[in-house]
């Protein structure tokens, strides 16, 4: 114990006693370890905490899967099927993320707000193993049509909007212009569903014939606990069992259908692993080349301080000993970089948190943690270690010691490469973990890109976006509801600065969807379980002029598109293409799945649009389904909720019109809320947030890797042309010219970048294979990113090497005459 | 051995100051030095008498501060680096105390070296002219070692090869048995003087009266001047003199 203190003691001095090396050391430790602090940080928060529950890995989401869709929504008969026949779980719940209108119902002035909320069944809390915090869980009893209506409120709105106070218990408020009794608060760790703040019964739903048709899957997610001893993959075979049979008694509704049963934190963020887990792995890309680019550093310190530890060999120090000095040294460099890692994490969260995907709770929950600590602890020891290795064997190998001593005798001959053998080694690693880097970074730029360049379809400039939900309570009619937002947009329209208004229950961008099946009439029954879908969005007239959409041919929705009259419907370029192909696609007829009334007449196609985006690049609507898209007037197929789209003139900022257009709203209902108010080119940009930020990480860790490894290799090369000094006068006195002098340091150099370039372009293979599928429109194998990476890191390394290049040219070949 | 009319080295009134901490020491105060083709000359002289900074202005490594310097007719005491480079590289043969053979080159691109540096030369001619020298100092066998695996006396062997290899005008020898033991001094001096039997100019600068006496004149510097210059016949005994 003495002795360690003594080396900590040797070693606090020998690193005083070189600042500009201890700075620069501690410097490159503390990029290295900062930036895995942050990223681990990071990837704790988001997949490796677990959910906030108790026995949280017993959760289980449970979603269908069909030959079209491997995540969709579960149908409510299917569910209580399941339900009945399955023995792995304690049970299983349902839930819908909704949004609501809610205000208090206690004649306060506080304005009716859109809030985020779920329909559940009565077992939702007692599943996830919580009970409320204040007041009682919802009951069976609670959760039938017909039932009292009650309402669970969540600990943030609890706080936000009653002051936490107890008596809230008891009072009565509007949800979707219903009175509810709020019966309880939930526990404030509730994150399922996402966002949500109130929570009401299925309860009448139950009733509803939309919902107890086995063929509509309208949004519910079901979730349950896993028994004691039951594993995933029996449950899930288990539930696939029970699906196999429902296909057997309802072949109609359930070809092909079987489950998707995930963890609930897999289910959760497992969107996010594959980017966080790339960025963990390129910060450890860059925390080797800070090991690599510090071990060089040591090494040539330890190197210029042989006769230091020879006088120590001599005096009886054994090779762990001298070793041991520069562990010791190398460890507490190590830990002083840990120490500013763990600032620069700080510091960097917060930045890093700011590109995240917005609505994910447990993204912007990071904090440094303690296990953060522990791993920041770890890496600073790990790399205090790794770093120290070489150095540590380079100096106590007595042998190589003496060997270093007889360097500076008279043998005649200079030895300049051969001792560096090490440190080049050292170089091309760097040089190629930078151009793994590189190219991963260079991969996703052009993803990024290219997805922001991927055509639209329409124009999002100038377009802002609002949701409005008309409760049933108040608005119980169809015609209630196309008047209120007849005189809605008449009002809107009317507005300076506006161009045109309209609605859509399915906009692009908006965090929804519609998928629909569909029959082209006159065409023979499609084999249940392999029919056609499209995605399908409710829309009035002035839409098109709203997203600058021409009419490809045909017609607009017009005023003879009303209530009651025959249903007509707009197509897309693409489902023109697909099922009318060498026909004309007007006036043809298609069978739909809007209604319930399976005699209904076919709807008329009687336009055609252009092709939309309705989603970021990469999601599976478009890139997989490529469902086609099919506009009914909002006039024949009434949605209380929608998206309100307005083009707003050019030079006005589509935000400006915000307040105008609520007072608009609230001038025709003072209790409608409108939410989720934001420009389309907002959400078009939020809907990129995770390649933004995969790809700003990952280009920022790239120029690191660069810049260190750059660092490194000018390090290497400078130390060459010191330690060759008086080989290269030797060449200038036999007649080489100042060209030939700076030709050899270059080539010397660039031989090691063209190793590490070689190497770094295998590995560039191999990180492009593991980013494959985050890239859009870019392949793995993109010679124009691995050409950047590879001319980007050439570039900058010939300019390190070219430095000491230049130096070596002004080398005074008199030390060719001058004995060593 | 070739005898020319024009003197090969013509040195008129060179002098070298060196400026240090605004001290000025007077290296050469005034050298007047003729060399003449197919001599070989040593010079002499105390330790910090001049003898290495006539030698590296002589090897154009270094410019007089004052003074002119011929060498085989041209003018040379002012031209650019490069200019000098190019004359180091054909005129002028180096031989080095401490051998100066490059470690990470074996024996054969050692004195190949040189050649390198001259665009003029095909390849095939840079091989022969190479084995060439090496055959001429016997060391042709040994064309695939690294220095360090030969003897001081192999090396300096090697040495005297990659200076005869580029075909030079001079040979400059700087104490060329100085790391050497007797017997590999002895062998190296008598490599030197069969050159100079073969027709070569020898300019060596040694302390070794016992190597000094190889050359047929030897010139002796005092205070950066010339104080002597004889042949061996007719010089006053070395011993006599209080260097």
């Amino acid at each position: 114990m003495q002795a360690l203190w003594q080396d900590l003691r040797y070693a606090v001095r020998m690193l005083a006693k070189s600042p500009g090396y201890t700075l620069v050391a501690v410097l490159v430790f503390g990029l290295g370890i900062g930036a895995n602090t942050a990223i681990f940080s990071v990837v704790n928060a988001v997949l490796l905490r677990p959910l906030p529950y108790p026995q949280s890995d017993q959760l289980v989401l449970v979603r269908e899967r069909s030959s079209t869709f491997h995540n969709g929504s579960v149908s409510y008969p299917n569910y209580l099927d399941w339900r009945a026949a399955q023995h792995g779980f304690t049970d299983l719940a349902l839930v819908r993320r909704e949004s609501f209108n809610f205000s208090s119902d206690t004649g306060g002035e506080a304005q009716p707000e859109r809030l985020n909320g779920a329909r559940v069944t009565a077992n939702h809390l007692a599943l996830l193993g919580l009970a409320p915090q204040l007041g009682r869980d919802f009951r069976d009893e609670d959760d039938v049509p017909g039932a009292a209506k009650v309402v669970l409120l969540s600990d943030g709105l609890w706080r936000r909007r009653f002051g936490a106070s107890p008596s809230v218990i008891g009072q009565r408020v509007l949800v979707d212009g219903q009175a509810r009794e709020v019966i309880g608060i939930a526990p404030e760790r509730v994150r399922f569903p996402r966002l949500a703040e109130v929570f009401v019964p299925l309860a009448d739903l139950r009733a509803q014939e939309n919902v107890l048709s086995r063929d509509n899957h309208p949004g519910f997610s079901s979730f349950g606990r896993l028994k004691p001893g039951v594993t995933l993959a029996q449950a899930r075979a288990e539930l696939d069992n029970i699906a196999a049979e429902l296909e057997r008694r309802y072949p109609e509704t359930n070809t092909s259908r079987r489950v998707n049963a995930r963890l609930l934190l897999e289910a959760s963020v497992g969107d996010y692993r594959q980017s966080l887990y790339l960025l963990l792995g390129a910060v450890g890309c860059v925390l080797l080349i800070a090991c690599a680019n510090t071990a060089n550093l040591q090494l040539t310190r330890a190197l210029a301080r042989g006769k230091e530890f020879a006088v120590r060999t001599a005096l009886g120090a054994s090779r762990w000993r001298l070793a041991r000095q520069l562990f010791t040294e190398s460890i507490l460099l190590a830990l002083l970089g840990g120490g500013g890692g763990l600032l620069l994490a700080l510091w960097s969260l917060d930045a890093i948190l700011a590109l995240s995907p917005q609505g994910v709770s447990r993204f912007q929950e990071t904090r440094l943690d303690p296990r953060a600590l522990g791993f920041t602890a770890a890496v600073a020891l790990g790399t205090g270690v790794l770093s120290g290795l070489w150095p540590a064997w380079r100096i106590s190998n007595t042998a190589a010691l003496s060997h270093a001593l007889r360097e500076n005798g008279a043998r005649g001959s200079s030895d300049g490469v051969h001792r560096q053998r090490a440190s080049a080694a050292l170089v091309v690693t760097q040089v190629a973990l930078a151009v793994v880097l590189l190219a991963a970074g260079g991969l996703t730029l052009k993803s990024f890109w290219r997805a922001q360049e991927a055509p639209l379809g329409f124009n999002p400039r100038g377009v802002l976006m609002m949701s409005l939900s008309l409760p049933k309570a108040r608005y119980g009619t169809d015609e209630k509801v196309a008047a209120f937002y007849a005189q809605a947009l008449d009002r809107i329209r009317a507005l300076p600065g506006v161009v045109a208004a309209a609605i859509c229950d399915n906009a692009p961008f908006d965090d929804n969807e519609s998928d629909s099946y569909f029959h082209l009439t006159d065409a023979p029954p499609a084999i249940p379980g392999q029919q056609p879908s499209a995605e399908v969005s409710l829309v009035s007239p002035d839409y098109f002029q709203v997203l600058g959409m021409p009419i490809l041919r045909g017609r607009n929705f017009g005023p003879q598109d009303r209530l009651g009259a025959p249903r007509n419907i707009i197509i897309d370029e693409s489902f023109a293409q697909r099922y009318f192909a060498g026909k004309d696609p007007l006036g043809q007829h298609i069978d739909d799945n809007q209604t319930m009334d399976k005699t209904a007449p076919p709807v008329t196609v009687v336009g055609i649009v252009p092709r939309t985006r309705n989603e970021a690049p990469g999601e599976d609507n478009i890139e997989k389904l490529q469902f086609p898209q099919m506009y009914f007037c909002a006039a024949q197929e009434v949605s209380r909720g929608n998206m309100l789209l307005l083009r707003a003139a050019d030079g006005t900022d589509p935000l400006s019109l915000t307040e105008a257009v609520k007072c608009e709203i609230q001038a025709l209902d003072p209790e409608q809320p409108v939410a989720a108010v934001a420009t389309m080119e907002h959400n078009i940009a939020a809907s990129l947030a995770t390649r933004r930020l995969t790809m700003t990480l990952l280009g920022i860790f790239a120029a690191l890797a660069l810049t260190l490894a750059s660092v490194g290799l000018y390090g290497v090369m400078a130390l060459s042309v010191t330690q060759r000094t008086r080989e290269l006068g030797i060449r200038l006195a036999l007649g080489a010219a100042r060209g030939d002098v700076f030709r050899l340091v270059l080539r010397q150099g660039m031989t090691l970048v063209v190793c590490g370039l070689a190497l770094g372009l295998l590995g560039a293979l191999g990180a492009g294979r593991a980013l494959a599928t985050l890239l859009y429109g870019v392949g793995a194998l993109d010679p124009a990113a691995l050409s950047f990476s590879a001319g980007a890191l050439a570039l900058v390394a010939a300019l390190a090497c070219a430095l000491p290049a230049r130096r070596a040219t002004h080398v005074d070949p008199m030390v060719a005459l001058r004995d060593e | 051995m070739t005898t020319h009319n024009q003197p090969l080295i013509h040195l008129d009134g060179v002098k070298k100051v060196f400026l240090t901490d605004e001290v000025e020491t007077h290296a050469l105060a005034g050298i007047y030095l003729e060399i003449r083709h197919g001599e070989y000359v040593s010079i002499a002289g105390p330790s910090g008498c001049g003898k290495s900074t006539l030698l590296s202005i002589l090897g154009l490594l270094d410019s007089p501060t004052e003074g002119g310097y011929l060498l085989n007719g041209q003018q040379v005491e002012n031209l650019s680096f490069a200019e000098r480079a190019r004359i180091r590289n054909r005129e002028i043969g180096f031989i080095f105390q401490s051998f100066n053979l490059i470690g990470d080159l074996n024996v054969f691109e050692n004195v190949e070296l040189p050649l390198t540096y001259r665009n003029d030369l095909a390849s095939a001619e840079r091989k022969k002219r190479t084995t060439e020298a090496l055959e001429r100092v016997g060391m042709g066998h040994r064309s695939r070692h690294l220095p360090n695996q030969l003897s001081g006396g192999q090396q300096q062997r090697v040495a005297v090869a990659r200076a005869l290899a580029g075909s030079p005008s001079i040979l400059l020898a700087d104490e060329p048995t100085g790391n050497l033991d007797s017997k590999n001094g002895d062998a190296v001096m008598e490599l030197l003087a069969d050159l100079h039997r073969g027709g070569a100019t020898i300019c060596m600068v040694t302390h070794d009266d016992r190597f000094a006496r190889y050359a047929e004149r030897t010139i002796h510097l005092f205070d950066g001047r010339v104080v002597d210059d004889r042949l061996p016949a007719a010089q006053t005994p070395v011993e006599a003199m209080s260097f």
